[in-house]
């Protein structure tokens, strides 16, 4: 298999992984040990049963990648040549054992529209541009989220509680598309401040050496600073739409739980040892609620998928999710389904990560 | 001041509020605390003693309204800013809780609550110190330093009431407060606990206030005990007058010295006749009317003084003091007489 960046970015989820699992086998007990193999043995089964509900879902929905690139007018001739070459041809049955051991030996099959290029060289290009949103939207979300979250706590019943309560209402229920158009208005058109689109001034983008396609990355290693900042400055409003919708989640959820913790006797009793207000709610308080924070951060991962593919939509971002909604616009069966792929593997790679973090976070977790 | 007096509590009220009222949890609270001493505060459950031991730190939230003097030290705590107050607590007044399976921080290792307490009053404090100190106190209290690192929930609740009590000694404090601290443990640790705890009163000349409902305790640990009833204090006495000759009718039917009311272990103690009193809308006069067996009129009309009725033994009861002038002895229509 030759060398790409989803086999690059494949590898480090499997060394980080592989570490965390090291950790969990080495410190946690027997239980946890029997859950992380069940967990991980689980996955296989379940992206498998996911790979094959879309490989028969795309097939059944009205269209197909021959006529979505011939057009309906494409002449019979050249439909079935395609059909022929494409492989469509042959029996539903021979098409799906066919890709599934393909599958297996981590071969994701080629694109079916124009160029038919290897889905995994595809999704090397896409999936960084995808992490390079979601990372920094995920931190965004819950470093305000949690940190507002805890200071309303503080300040429960204050106007700054019931301030930050509003905005969580209203960052959890309006839609993300939504939110990044009004600020592509306010900030792109009306301030000119940030970019409307893409991830990188073209120009720039000329002269940036792509490794990681982390165009972060690529630029620092590179000592490329006009690079960097200009992929920063095309950062801005994704990550803003993305992190923004998405703390308003974080945000109650800390507020509740930390609100919670500190009714708990030992808060009272920390307390009565003089401990201040301020340690008591950010590290007492906090550390507990941090917890049920953490199973939330594995829950929402999906969730934050989801807004993703909204997000690279309506900005134009090149990443996994713009690719999802182009290539089942094209009926393009390979790469939707490399995709589900993807998106199968990391939601159970999160959880799991998530779940040992938790387990090794909370002394008093038992599987 | 008496010299003798760390704490004198005056005058202290202390009101819930809640949808339907307040709720006179403390009222007009008058009671001394002397150095070295354990004073036992009894009374049946919803009688207002936690209520008093946490105002005693000022741990109410603002919304709780609390009045009244604190002395302690020459100062007035009531007149401490929520910053002063900081440094009291732990430091020089500190408290064992009662539940100990809750009131320890269950990601917090025993170690860090112990150096956590340390430092926050005293920061220049060294890690090596600190935890030197903590190692000291657990080995005073029979629990072996190698169980420093570990976890509350890997502790028993005995041995978690120790670090409780290790807690509150770590710096020393003047005044220490145990609320029903033997109260969620068996009875075979409860023993073990007491006998420790009287061990260490005497090796440290500590000052206890023991809220309890466990009146076997009282006997075994203190010197003086007072005893509440309705947010009140009913009778206040050292333990020797008190349990031979107690004044007080709810004293006498606390003790079990009216054959009329059976005792058989300790949570049957309270259970005497009539239910506690609604405290949002309390009964007129003294508050122990309604089950008082001797109820006067008077005791309907006006509230009985805490006064002295032996040197050091004020309760507060008509059956005692004279009664003021326009009211009346006569016993309530359905009481009987009142004891000769
Ligand atoms: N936070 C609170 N809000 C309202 N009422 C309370 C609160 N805490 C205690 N009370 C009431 O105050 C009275 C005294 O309670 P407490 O001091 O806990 O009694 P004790 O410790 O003697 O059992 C009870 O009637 C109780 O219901
Ligand atoms: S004052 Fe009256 S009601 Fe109250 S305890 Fe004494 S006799 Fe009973
Ligand atoms: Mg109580």
């Amino acid at each position: 298999m030759e060398f790409n960046p989803l086999t690059g970015i494949c590898l480090s989820a499997l060394l980080v992984v592989a570490v965390l699992v090291i950790v969990a086998f080495v410190r946690g007990s027997a239980g946890l040990r029997t859950y992380i193999i069940t967990r991980v043995l689980l996955t296989i089964p379940m992206v498998f049963v996911l790979t094959t509900i879309i490989f028969f879902v795309m097939r059944v929905i009205p269209g197909d990648p021959v006529t979505s690139q011939l057009g309906p007018r494409g002449g019979a001739e050249a439909r079935e040549r395609m059909t022929r070459e494409l492989g469509l041809d042959r029996p539903i049955g021979v098409q799906y054992v066919d890709y599934m051991t393909g599958v297996l030996r981590l071969d994701l099959g080629n694109s079916l529209i124009f160029g038919n290029r290897p889905v995994a060289e595809e999704l090397g290009e896409r999936l960084p541009a995808t992490l390079e949103l979601i990372v920094p939207s995920l931190l965004f979300a819950t470093g305000f989220g949690i940190l507002g979250g805890t200071f309303a706590a503080q300040r429960r019943k204050t106007a700054t509680d019931y301030g930050l309560r509003l905005f969580s209402i209203t960052a959890y229920s309006i839609p993300v598309f939504w939110l990044g158009l009004m600020l592509q208005i306010v900030f792109s058109l009306r301030l000119d401040l940030t970019p409307v689109a893409g991830r990188m001034d073209a120009v720039i983008g000329t002269t940036l050496e792509r490794t990681t396609n982390l165009y972060l990355v690529d630029s620092l290693i590179t000592g490329n600073f006009p690079a960097f900042f200009s992929a920063l400055h095309h950062l801005i409003l994704p990550v803003l739409s993305l992190g923004l919708i998405l703390s308003g989640v974080f945000l109650r959820l800390s507020r509740i739980n930390v609100i919670e913790a500190l009714t708990e006797d030992y808060i009272t009793a920390g307390r009565a040892r003089g401990i201040p207000e301020r340690v008591l709610t950010y590290k007492h308080a906090l550390g507990n609620a941090f917890i049920p924070i953490i199973a939330l951060i594995g829950l929402q991962f999906s969730v934050l998928l989801a807004g993703a593919v909204l997000t690279e939509t309506t900005f134009s971002w090149p990443g996994m999710g713009l690719y999802l909604i182009e290539r089942i616009g094209q009926r393009d069966y390979t790469a939707v389904q490399g995709v589900i792929v993807v998106f199968a593997l990391s939601v159970t790679l999160i959880s799991l990560i998530t779940d040992i973090i938790y387990a090794y976070l909370d002394p008093r977790v038992q599987y | 001041m008496d010299n003798d007096i760390l704490m004198r509590v005056e005058d202290l009220d202390v009101r819930y509020k809640t949808r339907i009222g307040y709720v006179s949890a403390c009222d007009g609270i008058n009671l001394d605390i002397y150095k070295g001493e354990v004073l036992g505060l009894v009374g049946e459950s919803g009688s207002g003693k936690s209520t008093l031991g946490k105002a005693l730190m000022r741990l109410h939230p603002r919304s709780t309204v609390q009045t009244g003097h604190l002395w302690f030290d020459g100062d007035d705590l009531m007149a401490y800013s929520p910053r002063q107050m900081r440094r009291i607590r732990g430091e020089r007044i500190s408290m064992i809780f009662q539940d100990p399976m809750t009131s320890l921080n269950p990601i917090q290792r025993i170690a860090d609550h112990i150096t956590e307490t340390i430092k926050t009053h005293r920061p220049q404090t060294s890690d090596e110190a600190a935890r030197a100190r903590a190692a000291e106190l657990l080995d005073v209290l029979g629990i072996t330093p190698r169980r420093l690192d570990e976890y509350p929930h890997q502790m028993s609740g005995g041995m978690r009431q120790r670090i409780m009590i290790s807690l509150a000694l770590s710096l020393n404090a003047d005044l220490i407060i145990a609320d029903e601290a033997t109260t969620s443990l068996d009875v075979i640790v409860e023993a073990q606990f007491m006998s420790l705890l009287k061990d260490l009163c005497r090796e440290f000349n500590l000052t206890i206030l023991l809220i309890t409902h466990n009146i076997g305790l009282v006997a075994q640990l203190s010197d003086r005990v007072a005893v509440m009833y309705g947010g009140r204090l009913a009778e206040v006495g050292d333990v020797g007058t008190l349990f031979k000759d107690p004044k007080h009718p709810y004293t006498q039917g606390l003790l079990g010295s009216v054959p009329s009311i059976k005792l058989h272990d300790k949570d049957e103690l309270y259970r005497m006749e009539g239910s506690p009193p609604d405290l949002i809308a309390p009964p007129s006069g003294c508050r122990f009317h309604p089950r008082c067996p001797h109820a006067m009129q008077v005791c309907v009309e006006q509230q009985p003084p805490l006064a002295e009725v032996e040197p050091g033994n004020p309760a507060a009861c008509w059956l005692h003091h004279p009664i003021p002038e326009g009211h009346s002895a006569e016993p309530l229509p359905d009481r009987q007489e009142a004891p000769a």
